[in-house]
């Protein structure tokens, strides 16, 4: 698998064409060539490939997620891959019912729906609460959404949004498996009341800033069991933190040999920069950076799949945060030691520096964990 | 060497202050983290800024300079900076200026001072070029004599506000028939001289600061040279000492520290801001300390009154702590915003600080690379103070 996702990224997803992808201006060419990627990414079976086969899946787990997600990291591949497979499949497949998983999932890995996670976040505006709320109507057996998310990464791309919020509102009522009471609602992204405004981000990439606006939906818009979205969110978030730190490895692998490699060919002085012990010494730091974050993320793999749960989160927030700062360290260095060429935009080397910077701050951020 | 407050420079710090809020708004409208003003934004500030007897304190008396203690041009700087005043063309009055005065013919310096007064031309430096970037020996850049004129070839690259500027100063090598000479000369260029082409190099924050300056066969005056053929290092020897001080950008760290601070009081992380929490505090208030360190540090190299080798170190040292800085309250902001900081706002549409938190830590890594390498500081530092 690692073989086939870097030979197909090495031959269409290579930097010229993403710089131009990037800086283009043709909305439509650019969306017309991302639906080419997308598909072959369902043909190749890459959609599936944490996913069981009942659904169309090829049975693996996040250890395939990681594979697929360090080479796309390599590669700096700039379609929403993370949000939609990583994180809301993985949502719909622990936290969905049989009916709702093989209605979602199957022309999920088809690549005919894109799906993107809209979790509540407590703001400073709203007391420190969540930002998003269901209100349930009785009468009508309906539910009414209402709230705002600033930055839901594949907003723009998805046709379905899986909207997460706490149920009740109290936040501290713990649900029958010691989670907090969570519901998440499947709504269609063109409702009415979904507003959406979306942006590019650092990374060349885009996000949305949501606004739900009185949205009504009913109860088969609910995902799984009334109040026990908890445990599925959990276990998705996890695997997409882990197939983020996978990304970000990827990315530091492929910034790590583009820096060394420049400084070889790079005269200064008479002598190429590659010679001089002292940038010697900091691409050794920047190897045992690359070395411990891979080894954090092994960490991470090893327990997501083997221990519990409490070990297991706590391995899988550590691995995140260690990767995220890391990455962010060894971009720094390698623009640093990039020189000028480092702060062309030009550049493949602050591509890969802005991806980490971005993998860094989503799905946790980079200060501690308080898990 | 005395930094004891003064009276005489508190009563200057409120000069400075009623100054600036008697201006009309359209100069000091404070702007957002990340904006970069207009030239004519720039302009109007020059203008006023030279009225006042305040623009080039540091010249000789006789081009408008003012004797004025270390303390007081700090002040100033210190007090412009806070207010968010354009800046000053510092290429022009810290780099070439000074050069021009102690190097420059007479006609020289009546040619060129005035419009840097005035605010009516804008300087470029260009220096590195896509071979020579810490090796400035490797300048392939040619002015073939020819007659009264030089005739000049090559390519410069990462030459700041080069669209923006009238004029550039560049180091080249002089071609005398077949002779290439080993030295570098030091030669003022019209911008607006045919055979010049330049062209954006948009830089990580997407942002346009730098750019590559092609020069084909640009015929420029002999009398455009500076001091003597060859002898451009020794005059450049000088400029980069001041240009190390004014890129340790101390003045604007210690504004975007306040920036910080109101960012870290208004997220929410876990359920408290940012300023509650004691790991995120902690880091602050070792920023805080770096910066009063280097504040006295700056204070010490503009007083000059420690001469020697070992005092140049510390104009070095100034420079790539003073950037360290600078580039970690731009971290320390990413921090404080998370996940919002990864929008990409283009900076005609950045209408709040927030906005331009990315853009700036961005651009920022430039801090430590553009005006002599943090490496470059380090190995002078040994050299001059370490001696080895």
């Amino acid at each position: 698998m690692r073989a086939a996702v870097h030979r197909y990224c090495a031959d269409q997803c290579g930097f010229e064409a993403r710089r131009d992808r990037t800086a283009s201006r043709d909305g439509d060419a650019v969306a017309a060539q991302s639906r080419l990627h997308w598909q072959a990414f369902a043909n190749m079976g890459w959609l599936g490939a944490a996913l069981p086969p009942d659904v169309g899946g090829s049975g693996g787990s996040v250890l395939e997620s990681a594979i697929l997600f360090e080479e796309l990291g390599r590669a700096i591949v700039r379609e929403p891959l993370l949000p939609c497979i990583a994180l809301a499949a993985q949502v719909i497949d622990k936290g969905g019912t049989a009916e709702q998983r093989e209605k979602l999932l199957q022309p999920l890995v088809r690549g005919e729906l894109l799906v993107a996670l809209m979790h509540a976040e407590a703001r400073a505006a709203n007391g420190g609460r969540d930002s998003i709320t269901a209100e349930r109507c009785d009468a009508t057996a309906t539910y009414t959404l209402t709230g705002h998310k600033s930055v839901v990464p594949g907003g723009a791309d998805v046709s379905l949004l899986l909207v997460s919020v706490p149920w009740p509102e109290t936040p501290d009522l713990d649900g029958a498996n010691g989670e907090a009471r969570r519901n998440i609602f499947i709504v269609d992204a063109q409702a009415d009341g979904v507003i959406r405004r979306d942006f590019p981000t650092l990374d060349g990439m885009r996000a949305s800033e949501i606004v739900l606006r009185n949205v009504r939906v009913d109860e088969s818009s609910l995902l799984g069991e009334w109040g026990q979205a908890g445990e599925a969110l959990r276990y998705a978030t996890e695997h997409a933190m882990l197939a983020s730190c996978a990304e970000m490895v990827g990315a530091m692998d492929g910034l790590l040999w583009l820096t060394r490699d420049y400084l070889r060919q790079r005269r200064q002085y008479g002598v190429a920069l590659s010679s001089l012990q002292a940038l010697q010494h900091q691409l050794a730091d920047l190897f045992a950076e690359l070395e411990l974050s891979r080894s954090m993320l092994y960490r991470g793999l090893s327990a997501f799949v083997g221990e519990e749960k409490a070990t297991r989160s706590a391995a899988v927030a550590a691995a995140k945060t260690y990767i995220g700062r890391s990455g962010r360290r060894l971009g720094e260095a390698a623009i640093q030691l990039h020189g000028g060429m480092g702060m062309a935009d030009e550049y493949k080397a602050g591509h890969y520096f802005k991806r980490l910077l971005t993998l860094a701050v989503l799905l946790g951020g980079l200060e501690p964990h308080q898990q | 060497m005395n930094f004891d407050a003064d009276p005489q420079d508190e009563a200057f710090r409120t000069e400075v202050r009623r100054f600036i809020a008697a201006l009309s708004p359209e100069i000091v409208r404070g702007k957002p983290l990340g904006y970069t003003h207009s030239r004519p934004e720039r302009e109007a500030w020059i203008r006023a800024l030279n009225a006042q007897g305040w623009l080039v304190p540091h010249w000789s008396r006789a081009w408008g300079g003012r004797d004025w203690t270390a303390m007081r041009r700090h002040i100033l700087h210190d007090e412009t900076c806070a207010a968010g005043c354009p800046e000053v063309d510092r290429i022009a009055t810290d780099l070439v200026g000074p050069i021009i005065q102690a190097f420059g013919s007479a006609a020289q310096q009546r040619r060129y001072l005035p419009g840097i007064l005035s605010g009516t031309e804008f300087w470029c430096q260009g220096f590195s070029e896509p071979q020579a970037g810490s090796d400035l020996s490797l300048v392939g850049t040619v002015a073939r004599r020819e007659g009264e004129r030089y005739i000049v070839s090559g390519r410069k690259l990462w030459t700041t506000q080069a669209h923006l500027a009238d004029l550039m100063f560049a180091l080249v090598r002089v071609k005398i028939g077949n002779e290439l000479q080993q030295g570098l000369s030091f030669l003022l260029v019209d911008m607006r001289a045919g055979g010049i082409s330049t062209r954006p190099v948009l830089t990580l924050d997407g942002g346009h600061h730098v750019n590559e300056v092609l020069l084909e066969e640009v015929s420029v005056p002999r009398e455009n040279l500076i001091g003597a053929e060859g002898q451009g290092w020794t005059y450049v020897r000088a400029l980069l000492e001041s240009e190390r001080s004014s890129a340790a950008g101390i003045p604007h760290t210690k504004r975007d520290l306040r920036r910080l601070e109101e960012f870290a009081s208004s997220e929410l992380r876990h359920g408290r801001t940012m300023m509650d929490d004691p790991v995120f505090r902690a880091k602050l208030e070792q920023l805080r300390d770096e910066l009063h360190a280097l504040e006295f540090l700056h204070l010490r190299v503009l007083s000059a009154t420690e001469r020697g080798p070992r005092a140049e170190a510390l104009g070095c040292v100034l420079k790539f702590r003073g950037a360290q800085a600078y580039q970690r309250v731009s971290e320390l902001m990413l921090e404080t915003l998370g996940e919002r900081s990864i929008e990409y706002v283009p900076d005609s549409q950045r209408s709040a600080d927030e906005a331009g938190v990315a853009a700036a830590y961005l651009f920022r890594r430039s801090a430590t690379i553009a005006a002599g390498t943090t490496e470059i500081q380090k190995n002078m530092i040994a050299a001059l103070a370490l001696e080895l």
